[in-house]
């Protein structure tokens, strides 16, 4: 135990004639009202400098609050952004959403990606936007108030994604693999919707469709039908509510998550997409038998599937650029393809078990199984 | 120190659990630089080639290994010899003390400076490496356990997010770049090779070779496991640019959103292993010496080797430097070491034992 | 011990005992013409069975013509005390004198027969105090050895079972017993408890400390390595896992080694509960162990350094209860761990009634009024209460003590380096585990120093019909 007692007091006797006395770990303690969270992060390129918006969370007591800076680089402009007032300290390890400027997408956000992919404190699966339309700055001013924040507004797009327009939430993670995959990867689009609450026009972020990058630069943007073509391609989880117009009159079906099956023959890709769901409603189908009724909803719904998928695979050759991971996924089955139109097959299967009748056929008959 | 039985299995498990710590520091960034997604798969090659390796050059009894190289190129020569590894382990222990504490700063001590995680580190190691050689291998047997739990939740964890799209294709000729993937993680196993150092303390009865290459075997499972999560996490080309493949992986898992970001709790409890590691390389460092010097062996030098390590540390001036020995100098010294020039003195100690006809094993 | 004067006269009796008041001589003539000496310790001895069994046929002795053939009729027949002993020493005598027997005195032949007329007064066996007991025996041992060595041999009736007597304390001459069952029980920890005992120097009082801290492999380590009871039924049990057991003449308590870490975390009920249950609620001590020594250290360390591990809600209901106190983390928490230990002490310390007042007193004051009066955060408040508590569940108390040291410690590394320090602080409090042995058994057993595959048996109880008779790791080929 003597010994012991020795070589601890020699190695503290070499520690401190080293110079080392001064506790280093000590200096990074921080209290805990000492720091302000970022919860969502915004980045636009203004005048040739990266101009950094935060929103932040310091307790639940206390309003979201908003602080901008601006650096040369990425890193430079967070730096900045760092040291908050009132000594307090920004955090960027709770950080929810990432939102990055129209302008500064065009320009290449490899300075963004490198910095959250290296960074020690953000995660990677932090969700990942672009801005359409308006500022991130801009955007989160205007839809950050005192109740609500335009990280708890995102959150809940997040949440109701299928119901607000269909979409999906990559994250940088996403992002970041597929470019290192496909050599291009799709971002949500978001943009400033006015909506009025109580008698005033407050700006919420909405959903628009995919903006696809080739490279770290923005490309353009996916229309409606090839996002939601792409989406069935990704095998992304997404379920969506499908208004047919069905002899004059209008058939709602909620729709699962499609299931794709890839298979290659030759070279040449076959697409297999099967998608499941119920009927939510009908309205004005009143001259059409059940059967046939039932018949065309199914077709309807192939169909209009089979126009996502033609379409995403469309601008996937338009633009020559495979955000699907086409040919990954045909190499992973051993296959190298050959440029030769994919083959797609849809099947749905779409289930009767809700009450239907709104308003009853005329004839009185009645949907339910 | 003298008589201090320990067993095959204590070292065995005191071996693995040390190596822990320059396996999560290499890996998966040095197979990925070399094998790309097809990383993982190295794991299965250096398995292999290591457990040969391990099996035949460990023996069926434990014997310490500064008496084998003694017995190889005589007493003064194997001195000679013995002082360099001495002095390279120095240096070693040096290099994993600020691993370690660089490990720490670029990952959850954001802005820190290591010096005071390399000194604190280097004094505990001191007393562990200066204390009984039993207590240090009983260590490790509590920390396997702690460890091994840990690793199987966070693997298990972590499988949620693995892509296959990740993984694969691996393709024929891919074969060429898995085996040299397996490179990196064979220059770790051969650093096993020093723990033979401790060999004469093991209990005569004992089949060191056998348990070695059981506890080799469950090590590389685990280590196939982190590379498989790692490597299915994000595409290959991502891992680089990660201060640490596998601590972000961890940094991404969350625990039915109760637990977040328990990478702070992982690397902490990784601290273990390097702890293991550099107390191991003091340990052996006093038993080099006490061969060299009769009565080298004094606990007291601990903190002398101590001190040295920390120093020894200090001296890369910063992450860089440190990243350039690790990635080439120390795997190329550790591996001209271990798999040729000590294998090579056995191999002379083994024809002398023939000539003479005596018993070298 | 008397050194100068070794023969048996009253004289040297009286010198020996220093005069003392309560050394009672009195000079009896039998038959007629013999002088004979009968002295005794007042109050050791029991006066009733003094005169019923050894006076009253003394004084009908007769046709006896010298002390030589009084005293063999003495020592052969007449007297009806159970047991007699014949003296040629006066230190033999004076010991046995000292062990509450009556001594007769046979002057010219400067020899003495004593008889056992030991005083009966002792404390009744009771239930254990300290050791709470649900199912398993009441009774617990008192401050009588010999009431203490029939407690266990009711337990275990085998004439295995080995007592063997020790006198220890050059001013006390306490009697200690070595009690194991003999082939059954490693005969080297028989010896090495025995010379360990043996080589008590101590002149003092023989106190529980002294007992623990001679037999200890590692008297400066805080973890206890004897296991202490009050309870026989824990006592023999351990006797029959293969553990020596003392016996402390005056003590009411059993001790056992050697004593291993996971012993400490074993409570009796075990044995007599279902064996998942008993599975579970062992798993759950080591659980608590680790909650009770880590908590506030761990609390401090993701506060004040690692928040990113902090769900948001959760931080942010932190950062809420933080933003009024004035005082820095570090601080709340060692004021909050101090004033814990304090209540504990107070309520310790007092009567039953006295000390519950002022556990809800305190309770009151340091939790609800401090949050309150916003000195300390709430947050702080639910983890250290929660490792107290946790702690509450370790059944030994010297365990539990050591716990409470570590924990401070612990807090002050995570103050100073966050969970770096905690990780450290940790491996080297296993380090030091690891490196401690009793009785040449590894203290971390079977988790260090013996095969892996009885951790099970440390934290599960196995089925009772599968339990085999000893604990492996005290009777297998030991590791290291």
């Amino acid at each position: 135990m003597k010994k012991l007692y020795l070589i601890l007091s020699l190695v503290l006797v070499l520690l401190l004639l080293s110079g080392c006395n001064n506790l280093g770990a000590l200096s990074l303690a921080i209290e805990p009202d000492e720091i302000s969270l970022v919860r969502t992060l915004g980045v636009e390129k203004s005048g040739g400098e990266y101009l950094v918006t935060v929103c932040t969370a310091s307790g639940q007591t206390r309003n979201p609050e908003i602080y901008s800076a601006k650096g040369e680089t990425f890193s430079l402009a967070v730096n900045n952004i760092m040291n908050l007032p009132q000594g307090r300290e920004a955090r960027f390890s709770h950080t929810e959403q990432v939102i990055i400027g129209e302008k500064l997408a065009q320009s290449g956000i490899d300075e963004v990606l490198d910095y959250i992919e290296r960074s020690d404190s953000m995660r990677l699966d932090t969700d990942f936007y672009i801005c359409r339309g308006i500022t991130p700055e801009e955007l989160i001013k205007a839809s950050t108030g005192e109740n609500i924040s335009i990280s708890d507004s995102l959150s809940y797009l997040r949440e109701n994604i299928g119901s607000l327009g269909g979409g999906y939430i990559f994250t940088c993670l996403d992002f970041a693999s597929g470019l290192g995959q496909n050599g291009c990867a799709l971002v949500q689009t978001i943009y400033g919707k006015e909506l009025l609450t109580e008698g005033e026009t407050e700006l919420f972020p909405a959903p628009g469709t995919f903006a696809l990058f080739n490279g770290t630069r923005l490309e353009g943007y996916l229309t409606e039908n090839e996002m939601r073509g792409a989406i069935i391609l990704l095998e992304k989880e997404n379920t969506q509510e499908l208004p047919l117009g069905i002899a004059e009159g209008v058939v709602t079906v909620k729709l699962q998550s499609p299931e794709l099956k890839l298979s290659a023959e030759k070279g040449r890709l076959i697409i297999t997409v099967k998608v499941k769901g119920d009927i939510a409603s009908v309205s004005g189908v009143n001259s059409v038998r059940e059967d046939e009724l039932r018949e065309r909803i199914d077709r309807e719904v192939c169909s209009e599937m089979y126009g996502y998928v033609k379409a995403a695979l469309d601008r996937i050759g338009s633009s020559k650029l495979d955000f699907a991971g086409l040919e990954h996924r045909a190499e992973i089955m051993g296959q190298r393809l050959n440029g030769t139109e994919p083959e797609i097959y849809v099947e749905a299967v779409i289930e009767r078990t809700y009450d239907i009748i709104d308003p009853l056929p005329e004839n009185g008959r009645s949907l339910r199984p | 120190m003298k008589g201090e039985n320990i067993t095959a299995r204590q070292l065995a498990v005191t071996v693995f659990i040390s190596l822990l710590s320059p396996f999560i520091r290499i890996l998966p960034r040095s197979a990925v630089n070399i094998a790309q997604n097809a990383a993982w798969l190295s794991v299965i090659p250096a398995t292999v080639a290591g457990f040969i390796y391990l099996r035949a050059i460990s023996g069926r009894t434990a014997k310490s290994l500064s008496s084998r190289i003694k017995y190889a190129l005589g007493n003064f020569g194997g001195k000679i010899f013995l002082s360099i590894i001495f002095l390279w382990l120095l240096f070693y222990g040096g290099f994993v003390a600020r691993s370690a504490a660089e490990r720490l700063v670029s990952t959850v001590y954001q802005r820190g400076g290591v010096s005071v995680f390399l000194w604190v580190m280097a004094a505990a190691s001191a007393l562990a490496g200066g204390g009984s050689l039993k207590g240090l291998v009983r260590t490790g047997e509590v920390f396997s356990v702690i460890i091994g739990v840990l690793l199987i939740i966070v693997i298990f964890a972590s499988v949620m997010n693995v892509e296959l799209e990740n993984l694969l294709p691996v393709k024929v000729e891919d074969t060429g770049k898995i085996l040299l993937g397996s490179l990196p993680i064979l220059d770790v196993i051969g650093a096993g090779l020093y723990f033979l150092f401790l060999g004469g303390s093991v209990r005569s009865r004992d089949n060191l070779g056998k348990e070695i290459g059981k506890k080799f075997l469950s090590t590389m499972a685990a280590i196939f496991g982190v590379m498989v999560v790692t490597v299915g996490f994000c595409h290959y080309s991502l891992i680089p640019n990660f201060q640490n493949g596998f601590f972000t992986v961890i940094r991404n898992i969350t625990i039915f959103g109760v637990v977040e970001r328990i990478e702070a709790l992982i690397i902490a409890t990784w601290i273990l292993t390097d702890f293991m590691l550099l107390s191991s390389v003091i340990m052996i460092c006093r038993k080099i010496l006490g061969s060299i010097f009769r009565s080298g062996e004094s606990p007291v030098l601990a903190a002398a080797f101590g001190a040295v390590t920390a120093a020894v540390g200090s001296l890369f001036p910063n992450a860089f430097v440190l990243e350039s020995f690790s990635d080439l100098y120390v795997p190329v010294i550790n591996m001209t070491l271990t798999y040729i020039l000590i294998p090579a003195v056995m191999v002379a100690g083994w024809i002398k034992g023939q000539v003479k006809g005596e018993k070298y094993e | 011990m008397l050194k100068k004067v070794h023969e048996i006269r009253e004289e040297s009796l009286t010198e020996a005992f220093n005069a003392s008041a309560d050394l009672e001589i009195r000079h009896i003539r039998v038959c007629g013409s013999i002088e004979l000496l009968l002295t005794y310790i007042d109050g050791l001895c029991s006066s009733v069975t003094a005169a019923e069994d050894v006076i009253r046929p003394l004084m009908s002795l007769e046709d006896c013509i010298d002390e030589g053939s009084a005293m063999e009729r003495l020592e052969k027949s007449v007297v009806y005390a159970p047991s007699v002993k014949s003296c040629e020493k006066l230190s033999e005598l004076v010991g046995d004198m000292l062990n509450g027997r009556i001594a007769i005195i046979f002057p010219k032949l400067g020899k003495a027969l004593t008889f056992e007329v030991k005083s009966t007064e002792k404390r009744a066996v009771s239930e254990p105090k300290e050791e709470k007991v649900m199912k398993g025996g009441r009774d617990a041992f008192v401050e009588t050895l010999r009431t203490n060595t029939a407690l266990v041999r009711k337990r275990i009736k085998s004439e295995k079972l080995t007592v063997r007597p020790l006198k220890v304390g050059k001013q006390t001459n306490t009697d200690v017993a070595v009690i194991y069952i003999d082939g059954f029980t490693d005969i080297n920890f028989v010896k090495e408890a025995e010379k360990r005992i043996g080589s008590i120097k101590n002149s003092d009082l023989i106190s529980s400390a002294t007992i623990v801290e001679n037999i200890s492999d590692h008297p400066n380590s805080p973890f206890p390595q004897v296991i202490t009871t009050e309870r026989p039924d824990k006592f023999a049990l351990n006797l029959v896992e293969g553990r020596v057991g003392i016996l402390v003449d005056g003590l009411p308590l059993g001790y056992l080694v050697p004593g291993t870490f996971t012993q400490f975390l074993k409570v009796p009920e075990d044995q007599a509960s279902h064996y998942a249950i008993a599975s579970i609620l062992t798993a759950l001590r080591y659980f608590c162990l680790a909650l009770s020594l880590l908590t506030p250290a761990f609390y401090v360390a993701i506060v004040m350094y690692h928040q990113e591990m902090i769900p948001i809600r959760l931080m942010s209901s932190i950062i809420d209860a933080k933003i009024s106190v004035p005082f820095p983390t570090a601080v709340e928490v060692l004021t909050m761990l101090i004033s814990f230990e304090l209540l504990q002490e107070a309520g310790l310390r007092l009567a039953a009634p006295v000390g519950q007042t002022v556990s809800i007193i305190g309770a009151l004051i340091v939790g609800q009024s401090a949050v309150e009066a916003k000195v300390v955060s709430p947050v702080v408040v639910v983890a250290i209460a929660l490792a107290g508590i946790a702690g509450y569940t370790i059944p030994d108390q010297d365990m539990a003590s050591a716990v409470r040291i570590f924990r401070f410690v612990l807090v002050l590394m995570s103050i100073t380096l966050g969970m770096f320090g905690l990780a450290i602080g940790v491996a080297l409090i296993i380090w030091g585990l690891a490196s401690m042995d009793s009785f040449g058994v590894a203290y971390l057993t079977p988790f260090a120093g013996s095969r892996g595959r009885y951790i099970k048996r440390a934290i599960f109880r196995i089925s009772m019909r599968k339990k085999r008779d000893r604990e492996p790791e005290l009777t297998e080929r030991r590791e290291r």
